[in-house]
């Protein structure tokens, strides 16, 4: 019966859909989940398009004290303030550090947050499990101004645990500058983000792996697959096309550094390793009131993340099969 | 019988109650006729009609400005005081960091909410503040709400057109006024104060025991390669204070480049702005700022300056000061609570014979606070009141000095005397001080030495001695700076001018700790030259053409002819 009324509701939308796409089709249909969807429209309207007519900062000769009326009063310049981003003796650096410390921290953190999220999986005591999980979430739900405080103290020259530590073992004979030695800084960037993060970057990982059909383990086993080759061969296929989006996510996201952590981690000392897009923006325009600049990296910035994305997604589906759309 | 006793109970209870309501009344009568002359006193200059009380916002980019937690009305109090004479009550917002960062986003959001009273000691932010329209011209603001202010008639004209010529208006209240107009008005209460002029923050402090201990002396220390033999010297005892190791030498943490220890050792080898022939010459680029970073190097190799020291904070550098483990401190004194064990040997001298430069300025100084009033507030004839009481010497005695007899004292001659208590209420708990001595904002020098005794204790003159020091360092060559006032919109926000010199500023900030951390003479060298390519390249000479210029009206402006020294 089910069946039948399935079927005659499938002719009938195949009847009714239009040929060609057409705005406003189906505007009756599904109106309860188009409800619940309203809110999030109206809150991306408001705070993520309409502020978009501040870009035109970017290509004017903006006086900030002028307000909002002076976005559209101010004086054409063309493309002055994306030449002063570029002729910047920061420009550079800043650009290598933000790609350095994402690509190297994606690198590092997906697979070694998949890997936590696999061995997760195949703990048996879930007592034992659910207190790993507790332990790694937390850090996340602690700020970046308290948890890089924390290992500000804890990789202190003077009295550090760290340092104490490495020079106690006798593995160094000095104590090592980790956040004054912009050497270390990205290291220090990507382990202190990946101790953060670990348990709950995990949670997709798990969430897919839970939604895998158990029959395939099952029918794996039968096979005479053991714990690691069902791993390798049912557990991480079956979670690919979450994996991918979120390598797709990464990789749009590679101009994109966590302001607060490198803010919070930034010193005069590591300043030539530690100077990223976001962190010059945040200095040129809000602490030198440099507005029409700092929009004008922004955009820059947006513009190339929008190319990262179709690139990372068209090279997914081509690799996969699978994308984000 | 019955109802006669009743009746007498009753009369005898209304009796009693009719006397407790008299005495209520004589004692709030009493009470009244107190505070009423009280207050007779604090205005007796002006009889003004008090004001209804409200609450006001203030603003200030300063992080470590003591601002009191939590306003107290309480009557008799210092800051109940300020608001029974003016009707003010505050509410402070003191961002611990990037104030300034803040301010920026309040003058282009906050609207109708922008804050009643701002204070910054940025000069740029107070450029922008002065020509946002959003903060009151002073004078046209006292005419229209307080027009019988003692300030418009004897604010100290000399200061006033300093601001006046810098911002193009009187746009703010300074602080630390200190001018020829002011000292007409209060003259100094004795010749001692004229060492003041000596006094600065910038310096060099030795702990006496651990000098002893070394079996050095001040003499040690009065040269650079004396210095850092004193530092090597003191090393190699391994010296230890309560267990702890003695640190050789303590700079002042992360701002060591922004008026600190590099500014310090600027001024003592001989660094300034003018070159050979008299032009604008960056002085990052002066062969005196060269030595200064040198020396950090030497220091930093040597092991006697731990490079942890350059990220520290404000609070962590007092704590390991104040620990006594410190054998010397090298810049801005003021950043850390005065300690008697400490004292100064003066200028550390340049190994190349540059002679030390002790900079002053023939012009008053504008206010390293600037306090601006919106336009916006709602209150405006209490602001004016307030900063007319403040700055009047009832209102200051109260505000800097406190409650007589608690806080000081006055001697025959009328001269204050800070008392005990003062020093250790000022140095207690923010909440614990009620306010008192905290209004930097409105701190006026020149008043302040008029109205106080000169200090004669042993502390008092040690302290004088440790701060003045330096400026008393014989061959000291005096270097005035007023030639290279610049007005405001020299630096005009987003102008050419600024971006070249933020650029420079960015640049400078990264190189110079490069340069103190170099590993090696050689590795020192090849930063050095990075440094002046890299400032070469972001066009420093093109701002220095253009502060010659200025440099060179302002000199025939003033008939001043900036010095050449070590050029």
């Amino acid at each position: 019966m089910a069946q039948r009324a399935h079927e005659e509701q499938l002719s009938l939308a195949k009847t009714k859909r239009p040929k060609s796409f057409k705005l406003g089709y189906d505007f009756r249909t599904q109106m309860e989940l188009k409800f619940m969807l309203w809110p999030a429209i109206i809150l991306i309207a408001i705070f993520d398009f309409f502020p978009m007519y501040g870009l035109l900062m970017a290509f004017k000769d903006y006086d900030p004290l002028t307000g909002v009326k002076g976005i559209f009063t101010s004086p054409w310049s063309g493309f002055e303030n994306f030449m002063v981003m570029f002729q910047s003796f920061q420009f550079w650096p800043m650009v290598r550090n933000t790609l350095g410390i994402n690509l190297l921290g994606n690198l590092i953190h997906v697979p070694v947050v998949l890997t936590f999220a696999l061995l997760l999986n195949e703990i048996n005591s879930s007592r034992f499990k659910s207190l790993i999980q507790t332990i790694t979430y937390l850090p996340h739900f602690l700020s970046w101004v308290i948890f890089g405080g924390l290992f500000i103290t804890l990789l202190n020259t003077d009295g550090g645990f760290v340092n104490y530590l490495l020079l106690k073992t006798g593995l160094i004979d000095e104590a090592i500058q980790f956040l004054g030695d912009p050497k270390y800084f990205w290291g220090v960037a990507i382990i202190t983000n990946l101790l953060k993060e670990l348990g709950w970057g995990a949670i997709l990982y798990l969430a897919a792996i839970a939604g895998i059909d158990q029959t395939l383990y099952e029918a794996a086993a039968i096979d005479g697959a053991g714990r690691f080759k069902r791993m390798l061969h049912v557990t991480i296929p079956s979670i690919m096309p979450t994996l991918m989006i979120l390598i797709i996510f990464a990789v749009s996201g590679m101009l994109n550094n966590n302001f607060t952590q490198i803010y919070v981690l930034q010193n005069t000392l590591n300043l030539p390793a530690s100077e990223v897009i976001d962190t010059y923006v945040y200095r040129t325009g809000l602490k030198e009131f440099q507005f029409a600049t700092a929009t004008a990296i922004g955009l820059m910035k947006s513009v190339f993340a929008l190319l990262l994305l179709f690139g990372a997604n068209a090279l997914s589906k081509k690799l996969t099969k699978s994308g984000l759309f | 019988m019955m109802k006669f006793k009743m009746l007498a109970i009753m009369i005898l209870v209304f009796a009693v109650m009719l006397s407790g309501c008299g005495a209520g009344n004589s004692e709030n009568a009493s009470n009244a006729s107190n505070a009423s002359n009280a207050s007779n006193t604090a205005n007796k200059e002006t009889e003004v009609k008090p004001l209804e009380q409200v609450d006001v916002s203030w603003f200030t980019s300063i992080g470590f400005w003591p601002a009191p937690p939590q306003w107290d009305t309480t009557p008799g109090t210092i800051m109940g005081n300020i608001t029974e004479n003016t009707g003010v009550k505050f509410t402070f917002d003191v961002p611990p960091q990037d104030g300034d960062t803040k301010l920026n986003l309040l003058l282009v959001s906050s609207g109708d909410n922008f804050p009643d009273l701002i204070t910054t000691v940025d000069q740029g932010m107070a450029t922008k503040l002065a020509s946002s329209g959003k903060v009151w011209e002073l004078d046209e603001f006292l005419k229209k709400y307080s027009p019988e202010s003692h300030l418009l008639k004897e604010f100290p004209a000399d200061i006033k057109n300093q601001i006046v010529d810098t911002y193009g208006g009187w746009y703010y209240f300074p602080s630390h006024m200190k001018s020829a107009d002011l000292e007409k008005q209060f003259p100094p209460s004795s010749p001692i104060f004229s060492d003041s002029k000596l006094g600065k923050n910038q310096g060099v402090m030795v702990n006496k025991n651990l000098l002893e201990q070394a079996g050095l002396t001040l003499d040690d220390l009065k040269t650079e390669s004396g210095f850092l033999n004193a530092l090597q010297k003191v090393k190699d005892m391994k010296l230890t204070v309560d267990g702890q190791p003695v640190v050789p030498l303590q700079i002042d943490g992360k701002d060591y480049q922004k008026g600190g220890a590099l500014m310090t050792l600027q001024q003592m080898f001989g660094a300034t702005e003018i070159n050979k022939d008299g032009n604008y010459r960056n002085i990052l680029l002066a062969p005196g700022t060269k030595n200064a970073i040198q020396f950090l190097n030497k220091a930093y190799r040597g092991g006697y300056l731990d490079a942890g020291q350059l990220t520290m904070d404000n609070d962590a550098t007092k704590a390991r000061y104040a620990s006594g483990s410190v054998f010397a401190f090298v810049g801005n004194m003021a950043n850390i609570k005065y300690d008697p064990q400490y004292v100064s040997p003066g200028a550390i001298l340049s190994d190349d014979g540059s002679k030390p430069v002790f900079t002053h300025n023939t012009l008053p100084g504008i206010g390293w606070m600037k306090t601006f009033i919106s336009k916006s507030t709602k209150h405006p004839e209490q602001l004016a009141r307030f900063i007319d009481h403040i700055s009047s010497p009832e209102g200051y005695i109260n505000s800097f000095f406190g409650i007589k007899d608690v806080h000081y004292t006055v001697d025959d001659q009328g001269l204050i005397t800070l008392t005990d208590k003062h020093k250790e209420v000022s140095e207690g708990d923010i909440a614990a001080r009620g306010g008192l001595g905290v209004f930097w904002q409105f701190s006026n020098l020149t008043f302040e030495e008029h109205a106080k005794k000169a200090v004669t204790t042993e502390e008092g003159l040690a302290h004088a001695a440790t701060f003045q020091a330096f400026g008393k360092t014989p061959g000291i060559e005096r270097f005035n700076v007023a030639p290279l006032g610049l007005p405001s919109e020299f630096y005009a926000p987003g102008s050419e001018n600024v971006k070249i010199r933020d650029q420079i500023g960015q640049a400078a900030e990264i190189q110079i700790s490069k340069m103190v951390m170099a590993k090696d003479q050689a590795a020192f060298d090849k930063y050095y030259d990075e440094y002046v390519d890299q400032l070469k390249k972001l066009n420093v000479d093109k701002l220095d053409a253009a502060l010659s210029e200025e440099l060179h009206k302002k000199e025939q402006k003033l008939g001043i002819k900036a010095n050449i020294i070590n050029p």
